[in-house]
């Protein structure tokens, strides 16, 4: 892969990438930005859109904590005519998140610009939130030494960090630290509109070999973290009784569903009159089940898997939420990513690729016919 | 209003009455809410059933009514048409098998009971929430806009145009007859192409009712079915044109020579394809380049189906029409045809095909061909064991869709084949109809074939025309059909791909994807696709059929 | 104006023109000689080329026709005479006795169990049995039986009548009588289709065992004929070889059927359902796959595994353990055991349009089909004014062009109203 490398002084990434956006804004390759930014009060980040050189140096590009899946936020952006060039840095999964929205036309990308970057993960929020300013510290350090120790959960299986040659995420520039020389960052093109980018800023480009084997070392790591924690997974998930089971906590509050970037309807179909029974039914069930839950918790989730499955980023953002420590993102994932396998499809691959349900081959599931 | 609800059992002779208890059946029924009446027949579907029923609805006031007999796809229409004579909207009833589904199934008489009384009572819950639904008519305006001049758009004008009826007939080129009138002679007839076109043309323009619009296309396509908007452009000028129907007719081109691998040198003088070697049959002088006579003819056919993927059809009855042209002004010239295989689907071909082959041409059979120019031209074959030296060469390259498909595609929105022709609605009950209602497809538009095929699908889809749109008469659409809640609709734009009669729009002012109500055919695909259920199916609502599912999984 | 209008023939183009016609307005007498409609079409089991079951696709067309008011059907009934012209052809129509009312009769099937007589079903190419009220097929429509008076005891004098006291609904009626009907029309419309060709002595069909023609192994392999689907040899046992042998006909004919080639490459997909390791030949001449679909439809096929064998002369023998089949490859003599033959044997003009041509006044051409007014421009119009002809009737053809010319007829009749 090729790219430009750029300095950053201490290592610090977050003043780097700022002055290289801000390069850009004097070059006119952007106009303006949508940032992660530090909430006043310190203890959390929101997103912002700003044109002001001031702001931009006070926000902080990678995060440690992901509070609104960054996709949720563009998608305030979606009618309209564009008359900017918005650069917008957002992590990888919220890339695939955006790319997604984009193709059930929930974002409109027509000029913005996508940058993306090496994330090593992010706080749980719950830990970060009981001592902020050790977070910060904590994260700072984990973004130089990718230390999986205090990520999140979900985190710490995801294999989609960086990019490389086998593309799992579509951006138009990429932030890459890993391989790079102490001091320094690079920046890799990862679309047509990136390479024009790079070219206008008018850039030396160079091989950026030296990231290959260490972007492979995380990816296998986070695999093989992957399979050992599925083994204790995946036998909790087999059959209506395990999975009532594993859902049983659930408080039917539908955080989960709140802050998915993927769960974009206006009226959800489980908060509709159509779930709402008579009492009469309720009696009956009970009746001939023996007792009735009230709240039914299985149905709901169960079905969100069904709407939202193979549009899954793994973005985690539902098992952060979630006040009763379900693993909710991990098991949707395991059921994402077998969805997808079945119709070769990866959520936020590339723009091109279609969704799979709404495209017709005449091929399709001979396997599963016979 | 009070719902009066009335639940009708047929015996239909022993069928259902020997093997459900109906009195039993009775009984579980009659105390339900809003049930005044449940009664039994000996078979609702003989005229005094059917009788009965009438007088039953009238005389106790029904607002809805279930019938249990047999299956819905036999005789709900028989039970609709009962339900209008008695003043009732036809949608307010419903059917519960228990004939194939219980009675005919369940060898047990009490397990057949139950069941029946379970359909029953989940066709009861769900009939409180039937809708009534009331035919729409809409206006049709019978005119036609035909796509492309050539044989088969003509004959589609001239069968179409008449006093209540007017057809627009499009041409890109400068004068109507496309590729026929380069024939000197047509298969099977043996008539002369351009004489054939005169004759036709002659006849357009003795009639009235035909517009021609010649050097001119369509830039854009708005509507549906009875009511297109067709955006023509002749010249600079652009003029709108309304019309019920669009027949797309643009015909054919050959496959471009030099996109071809694999057949050796096809640049070289003296091969010619199909088209050119009419052309200089036509202008009465077969010669190679350098002017004298061919002592030899190669004719090669099937050039670029491996390619494209399909044969195409006519290419091996023109190739032996090019030995009997040779044979007839060049009696002393060899022919030779290299064939992969011979393909001559008709009751008329094999016979000309034997005349040919008698009078002396030669006929090959092989599968790999290399043209080489080494000292005049060869034909080589058998993996280059044998070669064939002749003067002259025809190629039979096979036929590609017309340039302009894929913009015309885009615009009516019609779906093409792999092969890049337009896509017929159903390959063998709808060959020339679309899936866009109202637009048809012709000719070697809808696929490569013969003259006789072609004229065949024109009069064809006149004939769909004449008698779905006819002058004076309103088009009653489907009423079961899907509709979309604005409130619910957040723009997605999933249901546009699912719906194969392109029903769905999107407005994009307001966000959310619309159903045409006259092209929605009431499939469901649609709602199917919908996470956020936006779109519901008259007569299929959620709600309808939650409420029959919950009952029968008490 | 009203327009009557008479369709000769039920298959599937007579079935098309029909329902267009009557869509326009037009009173439609729709004649059949058999006690039901869908003609061949609704013998096979699947369609080429997307394998579409080919009752389900007719059957709502078929519905269509039962409920359409402006259809009146005539069953068991032939054209007998035709006099007058164009817009007024003056139509007598025999229509033979059913003995079982239509209306009344629900399709219960209870008179079947009682009937004495058990004779081979000519609709199951003979490969099963019936009785003599009986319907062609299960799932026929109408699904309303019929006597068969030359089988029937009961008319040959015998004292029978267990199938109308079986009968709940009193549809049954011993009494009722062949009827002449006269009808005016404006127009006629002939789709009467085909018939399969006999195959000749050298191909053993009726002499050896397990030899048989495409509608034969059709009904073997559909899900309601004799087998109910099971491919099996006569003794019972499954076939590990099967030859398919294409162009049956084709030299006593003088013409290719057009459609055989894909129908037989149809056939690897059914043995390969039913049995995954059968080994499958296909004996062939020039393989004619015709239009857009098709070569990529025998590229689907021949993947399934097959092999191709290029000859034109074919001699079928039964040799100690299997049959036997004799070949000419270049010029040597050789040949290939199979324990099952399939005959792809070629469309046929019907034996009877001799007499119909004479009754309606048109021409057949030399191979009996009848003859169209020009080769390329008027495939549907017959040698008289008045008199339009569709589908096989006018040359072998597939499913597509049947409907195609369907459509195009009824183009033609409406025409010459000059309702346009």
């Amino acid at each position: 892969m090729d790219g430009v490398i750029l300095k950053a002084q201490n290592n610090d990434f977050n003043k780097g990438i700022k002055s290289f956006l801000l390069s850009g804004l004097k070059n006119g390759v952007f106009d303006s930005f949508i940032l992660s930014m530090q909430v006043p009060a310190k203890d959390s980040y929101a997103w912002i859109l700003t044109y002001d050189e001031g702001l931009v140096k006070s926000s902080t590009p990678i995060s440690p904590i992901m509070t609104v899946q960054g996709a949720r936020a563009l998608k305030s952006l979606r009618t309209g005519t564009p008359t900017q060039k918005i650069a917008v840095v957002m992590r990888p999964c919220e890339m695939r998140a955006v790319i997604e929205l984009s193709k059930l036309n929930q974002i409109n990308l027509n000029d913005l610009i996508l940058i993306s970057y090496d994330c090593p993960g992010t706080l749980p929020i719950k830990n970060y939130l009981e001592d902020p300013e050790k977070g910060e510290e904590v994260f700072n350090k984990i973004l130089l030494d990718w230390d999986d120790k205090n990520i999140r959960e979900t985190c710490k299986l995801c294999d989609k960090v960086s990019v490389q040659e086998e593309k799992t995420f579509q951006s138009d520039l990429h932030i890459t630290t890993l391989g790079i020389e102490q001091n320094n960052f690079a920046i890799i093109s990862n679309s047509e509109k990136g390479i024009e980018i790079l070219n206008e800023l008018k850039l030396e480009i160079k091989n950026l070999s030296s990231r290959d084997e260490p972007v492979k070392k995380i990816i296998e790591t986070r695999r093989k973290n992957r399979e050992n924690s599925r083994k204790e997974l995946i036998p909790q998930l087999i059959g209506l009784d395990a999975l009532s089971e594993f859902f049983s906590k659930c408080i039917n509050c539908k955080v989960c569903r709140s802050v998915c970037p993927i769960c974009y309807c206006r009226q959800c179909y489980f908060s509709s009159e159509k779930v709402k029974y008579s009492m009469e039914d309720y009696l009956l069930q009970a009746s001939t089940r023996g007792n009735m839950k009230f709240l039914p918790s299985l149905l709901f989730q169960v079905g969100r898997m069904t709407h939202m499955s193979l549009s899954c980023v793994n973005c985690g953002a539902c098992e952060d939420a979630c006040p009763m420590d379900i693993k909710v993102g991990q098991a949707f994932s395991y059921v994402g990513d077998n969805v997808q396998k079945l119709f070769d499809y990866l959520p936020g691959r590339s723009f091109e690729e279609p969704l799979p349900l709404s495209v017709y081959r005449e091929e399709e599931f001979k396997e599963i016919e016979n | 209003m009070k719902e009066r609800i009335g639940i009708f059992l047929c015996e239909c002779g022993p069928n259902i009455a020997e093997k459900i208890d109906l009195d039993k059946v009775k009984e579980a029924l009659e105390h339900l809410p809003n049930v005044v009446i449940v009664a039994r027949h000996k078979l609702f579907c003989s005229l005094q059933g059917k009788e009965f029923l009438k007088e039953s609805i009238k005389e106790n006031n029904l607002t809805r009514f279930v019938i249990a007999a047999c299956s819905p796809k036999q005789h709900e229409l028989t039970f609709m048409i009962v339900a209008e004579d008695a003043g009732m909207n036809p949608h307010l009833f419903q059917m519960a098998n228990i004939r194939e589904q219980c009675a005919w199934i369940i060898e047990d008489k009490d397990e057949a009971t139950k069941k029946a009384i379970l359909y029953i009572k989940a066709a009861y819950k769900r009939v409180i929430y039937h809708e009534s639904l009331d035919k729409k008519e809409i206006v049709a305006n019978p005119d036609v806009l035909v796509i492309g001049g050539g044989i088969a758009g003509i004959e589609a004008s001239l069968a179409l145009a008449g006093p209540d009826r007017k057809v627009y007939l499009i041409e890109k080129t400068e004068s109507l007859g496309g590729k026929i009138k380069e024939f000197d002679e047509v298969f099977i007839s043996f008539k002369n192409g351009q004489s054939i076109i005169d004759e036709r043309l002659e006849r357009i323009e003795k009639e009235d009712n035909i517009e021609t619009r010649l050097q001119a296309e369509v830039i854009d396509v708005k509507g549906f079915l009875g009511n297109f908007i067709v955006i023509v452009k002749t010249g600079d000028s652009e003029e709108k044109i309304q019309v019920g129907a669009i027949i797309v007719a643009i015909g054919f081109e050959l496959i471009n020579l030099s996109q071809l691998k694999g057949y050796g040198s096809l640049d070289c003088d003296d091969i010619y394809t199909g088209l050119e070697f009419e052309k200089m049959k036509k202008e009465g002088k077969i010669t190679t380049k350098s002017g004298s006579v061919p002592k030899s003819v190669g004719i090669i056919h099937c050039i670029g189906r491996n390619e494209v993927g399909y044969c195409s059809g006519v290419c091996c009855l023109s190739s032996i029409k090019f030995s009997k042209y040779i044979q007839d002004k060049l009696p002393g010239t060899n022919i030779f045809e290299f064939y992969r295989d011979l393909t001559l689907p008709d009751k008329a071909y094999q016979k000309f095909y034997e005349n040919i082959e008698n009078k002396g041409v030669n006929f090959i059979q092989a599968d790999d061909i290399k043209i080489a120019n080494e000292k005049g031209l060869k034909i080589k074959y058998n993996k280059n064991k044998s070669t064939q030296p002749v003067d002259m060469i025809i190629l039979s390259p096979a036929y590609v869709p017309a340039k302009d498909s894929n913009s015309l595609a885009e615009m009516l929105r019609i779906p093409r084949d792999d092969s890049g022709f337009f896509t017929e609605e159903h390959p063998k009950l709808a060959p020339v109809n679309t899936s866009a209602e109202g637009i048809f497809i012709i000719g070697c538009a809808q696929g490569p074939k013969s003259i006789k095929d072609s004229i065949s699908q024109a009069h064809a889809a006149a004939g769909k025309i004449l008698a779905s749109i006819i002058p004076g008469k309103k088009l009653e659409p489907e009423v079961r059909i899907s509709y979309i809640n604005e409130a619910f609709c957040i723009g997605c734009q999933k249901c546009l791909n699912t719906c194969n009669y392109g029903a769905i729009y999107f407005d994009n002012l307001k966000f959310i994807s619309i159903v045409n109500e006259v092209l929605c055919h009431g499939c469901g695909n649609c709602i199917a696709s919908c996470n956020s259920s936006a779109i519901q199916l008259k007569h299929f609502k959620d709600i309808q059929m939650h409420q029959e599912i919950i009952e029968i999984l008490r | 104006m009203e327009n009557n209008i008479l369709v000769i023939g039920a298959g599937i183009t007579g079935i098309e023109a029909s329902i267009l016609l009557a869509n326009a307005g037009k009173h439609v007498y729709l004649v059949e000689k058999s006690p039901i409609i869908g003609g061949n079409i609704i013998k096979f089991e699947h369609v080429f080329p997307n394998f579409e079951c080919a009752t389900c696709l007719v059957s709502p067309r078929q519905q269509e026709v039962l409920q359409n008011s402006n259809i009146e059907l005539l069953l068991l009934s032939e054209v007998k005479k035709v006099t007058g012209k164009p817009g007024a052809f003056s139509v007598k129509i025999k229509k033979q006795a059913r003995y079982v009312d239509m209306e009344n009769c629900i399709g219960c099937g209870a008179c079947y169990d009682v009937c004495p007589v058990k004779i081979p079903n000519e609709y199951e190419e003979n490969l099963m049995q019936r009785f003599a009220i009986y319907v062609p097929y299960s799932g026929s429509l109408p699904n309303v039986p019929a006597i068969d008076t030359e089988n029937c005891i009961r008319f040959a004098g015998e004292e029978c009548n267990a199938c109308q006291e079986s009968c709940m609904f009193e549809a049954i009626n011993y009494d009722e009588k062949d009827e002449e009907l006269d009808l005016k029309v404006d127009a006629i419309i002939v789709s009467t289709g085909f018939q399969q060709h006999k195959p000749v002595a050298k191909y053993g069909w009726g002499t050896i065992d397990d030899v048989y023609n495409a509608f034969e192994f059709e009904r073997i392999f559909a899900s309601n004929g004799p087998t109910t689907g099971e491919i099996k040899k006569k003794d019972g046992s499954e076939p590990k070889s099967i030859a398919i042998i294409h162009c049956v006909g084709r030299d006593e004919n003088k013409y290719c059927s057009a459609v055989c080639c894909i129908n037989s490459l149809k056939f690897i997909h059914y043995l390969k359902e039913k049995i995954e390791d059968i080994k499958i030949t296909n004996f062939y001449r020039d393989l004619c796959l015709p239009g857009k679909k098709y070569d990529k439809f025998a590229g689907d096929m021949k993947s399934l595994g097959t092999d191709f064998i290029r000859s034109d002369d074919i001699e079928i023998s039964s040799g100690d353990k299997s049959i036997l089949v004799n070949y000419m490859n270049g010029d040597a003599k050789k040949q290939l055991p199979a324990d099952m033959v399939i005959l792809s044997s070629s469309i046929e003009p019907q034996k009877d349009n001799n007499d119909l041509a004479k009754v309606l006044g048109i021409e057949l051409d030399s191979f009996g089909f009848f003859q169209e007014s020009d080769p390329d421009f008027g495939t549907e119009t017959s040698t008289r004014d008045g008199i339009y002809i569709a589908g096989c009737a006018q040359a072998p053809k597939d499913i597509q062009n049947c409907v195609t010319q369907a459509q195009s007829a009824v183009e033609k009749a409406l025409f010459q109203f000059n309702l346009k």
